[in-house]
């Protein structure tokens, strides 16, 4: 099952890329057919899921003589990402219903096929080739649809991301190197690696090979002073584009070193720990500092993502269970709230011809609908209680708060909180509020059903935690055993 | 023995053919008796015969079907862009196939003679070949392609001689010692480095590259390369890479992809910055040098490279029309043949390294030899400058797809090259995805019996 969700994205795509006819009728229909599917089969993963542990496990020989495997398998932290990834890929392509090139739909759902890889893969040789894969249709999203400065953000992102990647890759091969020796062979499989954990924390080259995977994913996270590609890529990728950006591909940051650098590096990251807190209370504060100075609608909400972020970094670096929740619940939340944020700001954009934050006034009164959806997401993303935001920043820095290793620096991140308050209610008032200058046309039932489901998550995960907690423990909860047996 | 058969006799008959038969009767000659070496090559069996002169050992069969394939290629691909520009057209295939000839007589040896003899018989068509257009572009490449090519070949001649001396011996993995043997490594290496295109050797690459007729230089930046790679790894490893070897080639890769890779982002015109290109990754795959079991990873990094540039330069042919490949006339490729546009992306981001390619495997298997042999200074750097690299593929790419283009028209690919293209286009993303397909079949042990 899970092979088909990451594979049938991209043989979708193949068809679309093949279809005869040269409009995107068919592209934008089809895309969203596959993509709904594949929702619908992700959550039935979801809700079969045991509860504990990996499942779904798929295994392929696939490079034997590099000790590779095709191996897939989801667990209770990987879970709602996967959901999400075949979510947000319908939610893009009804955002992009006016876009005329098939093209565009094809790599969407490229891009879902290899996110869902980038979460499924339970072989580090395998999970690299999807994390690669997903800069490519990525770049071309950008650079081809995006707005003034996209090739220019595109390039930007691109070599960042690749700057990391090399690094990854040389910690991979260090890592299945130097394990080689105690498992009696070389591997890449990630269950297996993790056996020889406590070897590999007793080696000097430890270090090395936790900072070449968290350089990768505090590039993709991103964390201060490695977001300097963000800002760009956010604002001037497409609004489909953006959405995959905030929803997903940050998220990849996360997801590694919760499932890499803590996985297999549990004594490092202890380590490290204070540094990486202090990466993250200079991403909140300067995050939600940064956004107070914007002018333009999508590049404040792409700083926002900053602050965000620094959340998740701050719930890993405390390495206890609340904080880890925290960090999983953030990013889901992040991933809806965010996702819903830049789909309005583009709409809004298409409409004004503008993401200037000062020509723009009395949008709630000229559209009501979209003005309403903003604002819910604007309230959602400064962490208001009763909506998914509030739950992720509040564990993550409780947990951070209860762990000795970072209690020192949550005082620092509550600042950021303010100050992002004051940003987004600031934003509020800029542009939702006023009197009505122009009248705009509101959402038509296309735009409004590819924001129902975000509205309808970003509330219910506010309201019902027990519908995600649960699955986040069944993943947490097995880490922080083995983390525990290590240290 | 009878790949070296084939190969002579269809130059040979090519020659000959090409007096009284047309052009037409020449060519597919030329392409069939390619391909019957190329088929014919796996089930050659390991051998050596003259005392030891001819060797075809599992390497010597791997590095010659690169070899073969990028002839091949350079051969299908090559007919339209010799029409457009008038250029001898028989001549082009017989001359093709004695180069591959030389290349096979390059690679299957480990001695030192014999590798001198088939790098001259390799040489000496490529001269003409590069000087077959007739422009003054085309002939300052052959010329500088031939003074050059001739000094290395000097080099490498008093080397041997000088090797000679040091131990006795014309055979590689004779041992030696003390001055005269370090001086004889030194040239043997540098004579070799000038065809591979190492720096500091690597001068000419740029000039003869973007001279040369494009067919030509697919050949030059893949067939020629794994001959020399072929000899490099020989020789190489049969003097050690433990004293003045090994520092001379640690320098030289040093230089190799910090220059290589810096020049390539300076450039204007497509074949040049594929030229820079081309000699970086010749630093790359000789980092595998260094490893303690070089010869699968120069096998498939040859390979994938051959694919790679060959596919980019096959694409590159069909879109020149005889005065070069400058940005202008990629420009929107897209939208004139989206295919060709396609198969140049998979090209380039072969060659950046980007997985799921074949180009990615190559890279993994040559970092990881100089991983194993201790060289992880000269492997961050060549991490670093591979990171530059997607930078300058992405710009030429950029080209092909974000602007308008200048020329208006599709353009025309004959179908044999067509083909030829689909088929490498093919091969790149599927080793990509299933190294191992073809793996064993470069896992061969050691270079030097």
């Amino acid at each position: 099952m899970v092979s088909l969700l990451i594979f049938v994205p991209f043989l979708a795509a193949l068809v679309i890329a093949l279809w005869q006819e040269d409009d995107a009728a068919f592209a934008k229909r089809f895309a969203l057919g596959v993509s709904g599917v594949l929702t619908l089969v992700a959550l039935g993963l979801y809700f079969r899921y045991p509860g504990q542990g990996f499942a779904f496990e798929e295994r392929l020989p696939w490079l034997p003589s590099l000790g590779a495997g095709y191996h897939v398998g989801l667990d209770g932290i990987a879970l709602p990402f996967v959901v999400l990834t075949a979510l947000l890929t319908a939610v893009s392509v009804l955002a992009s219903w006016r876009k005329t090139d098939r093209a565009f739909f094809a790599l969407l759902l490229v891009l879902e096929g290899a996110l869902t890889g980038v979460f499924a893969a339970l072989d580090l040789l395998l999970f690299f080739l999807f994390f690669e894969i997903v800069l490519v249709p990525m770049y071309f999203v950008i650079a081809v649809w995006g707005y003034e400065n996209a090739r220019y953000a595109a390039v930007k992102f691109l070599l960042y991301s690749l700057f990391g990647s090399v690094f990854m890759l040389a910690a991979i091969l260090g890592t299945a190197y130097l394990a080689s020796g105690t498992l009696g062979g070389l591997t890449f499989d990630f269950p297996k690696l993790q056996k020889a954990a406590p070897y590999l924390a007793t080696l000097p080259a430890a270090a090395w090979l936790f900072w070449g995977f968290a350089l990768a994913f505090l590039i993709k996270l991103p964390s201060f002073p490695l977001h300097t590609w963000l800002p760009h890529a956010h604002t001037q990728a497409p609004t489909a584009g953006s959405i995959f950006l905030a929803g997903l591909l940050l998220k990849m940051g996360g997801y590694g070193l919760i499932r890499f650098n803590l996985g297999l590096f549990p004594a490092e990251l202890k380590r490290f720990s204070a540094f990486l807190a202090v990466l993250a209370v200079i991403s909140i504060l300067y995050g939600a500092y940064v956004t107070l100075a914007q002018r333009d609608l999508k590049r404040l909400i792409a700083n926002s993502s900053v602050n965000h972020m620094g959340y998740v970094l701050l719930g890993i670096a405390s390495m206890s269970a609340i904080g880890l929740h925290g960090a999983v619940y953030q990013m889901v939340a992040h991933g809806i709230i965010t996702g819903l944020m830049f789909l309005m700001v583009g709409l809004l954009a298409d409409r004004t011809h503008t993401r200037e934050i000062g020509a723009m006034r009395g949008i709630y009164a000229s559209m009501p609908v979209l003005g309403g959806i903003l604002w819910l997401a604007l309230l959602g993303g400064l962490g208001l209680p009763g909506l998914a935001g509030f739950l992720g920043e509040y564990q993550s820095l409780w947990g951070a708060f209860e762990s000795g290793l970072t209690r020192g620096y949550v005082w620092f991140a509550i600042f950021g909180i303010l100050i992002l308050v004051g940003a987004m209610l600031w934003t509020i008032q800029r542009v939702l509020l006023g009197a009505k200058e122009k009248d705009y046309p509101d959402l038509d039932p296309i735009e409004l059903a590819a924001a129902a489901p975000l509205v309808f998550l970003a509330v219910l995960l506010g309201l019902v935690p027990a519908l995600l907690t649960p699955w986040i423990d069944g993943g947490i909860q097995p880490l922080l055993a083995f983390v525990r047996g290590i240290l | 023995m009878s790949v070296l058969w084939i190969l002579f006799l269809t130059g040979l008959l090519a020659a000959l053919a090409g007096l009284w038969w047309p052009e037409r009767a020449v060519r597919n000659l030329v392409r069939a008796g390619l391909l019957l070496a190329l088929v014919w090559l796996p089930f050659v069996p390991e051998q050596s015969g003259f005392g030891g002169l001819f060797l075809m050992d599992g390497f010597a069969r791997a590095l010659t079907l690169v070899g073969v394939l990028a002839a091949l290629l350079a051969s299908l691909v090559g007919s339209g862009y010799l029409e457009r520009t008038g250029m001898g057209a028989f001549e082009y295939h017989a001359l093709l196939a004695f180069s591959t000839f030389g290349l096979a007589v390059m690679a299957s040896s480990a001695n030192l003679v014999v590798i001198l003899v088939g790098l001259e018989l390799l040489s000496l068509p490529l001269y003409a070949l590069a000087a077959l257009r007739y422009d003054p572009a085309s002939e300052e490449a052959g010329l500088k392609y031939f003074l050059l090519g001739a000094v290395a070949a000097a080099v490498f001649f008093y080397g041997l001689v000088l090797h000679f001396g040091a131990t006795g011996s014309f055979a590689l993995g004779a041992v030696g010692k003390g001055p005269l043997f370090a001086v004889a490594v030194a040239l043997l290496l540098a004579g070799l480095f000038f065809k591979a295109a190492l720096t500091p050797f690597s001068w000419w690459a740029p000039d003869v590259y973007q001279g040369a007729p494009t067919p030509v230089t697919l050949f030059m930046a893949t067939g020629v390369k794994a001959a020399a790679f072929a000899a490099l790894a020989r020789v190489a490893v049969g003097v050690g890479m433990g004293g003045i070897g090994g520092a001379f080639l640690a320098l030289a890769v040093l230089l190799t992809v910090f220059f290589g890779n810096l020049a390539a982002l300076a450039q204007g015109e497509a074949k040049r910055l594929l030229a820079y290109s081309s000699v970086a990754h010749a630093g790359y795959i000789a980092l595998a040098l260094f490893g303690p079991d070089p010869a699968p990873a120069v096998g498939y990094y040859l390979l994938a490279y051959a694919l790679s540039t060959g596919l980019a330069f096959a694409v590159l042919a069909q879109v020149d029309g005889g005065r070069g490949v400058p940005f202008g006339e990629v420009r929107g490729l897209v939208r004139r043949s989206p295919m060709l546009a396609g198969m140049l992306l998979l090209a380039l981001f072969s060659l950046a390294g980007l997985p799921p390619l074949v180009g990615f495997w190559g890279k993994y298997l040559a970092f990881v030899q100089a991983a194993r042999g201790g060289q992880y200074g000269l492997l961050a750097f060549a991490l670093l400058t591979a990171v530059v690299a997607a930078y300058y593929y992405l710009r030429l790419l950029a080209q092909a797809f974000f602007l308008e283009p200048e020329a208006k028209g599709g353009l025309e690919v004959r179908p044999l090259a067509a083909l030829a293209l689909g088929l490498v286009a093919f091969l790149v993303v599927a080793l990509g995805v299933f190294p191992g397909a073809v793996y064993g079949f470069f896992n061969v042990g050691g270079v030097v019996p």
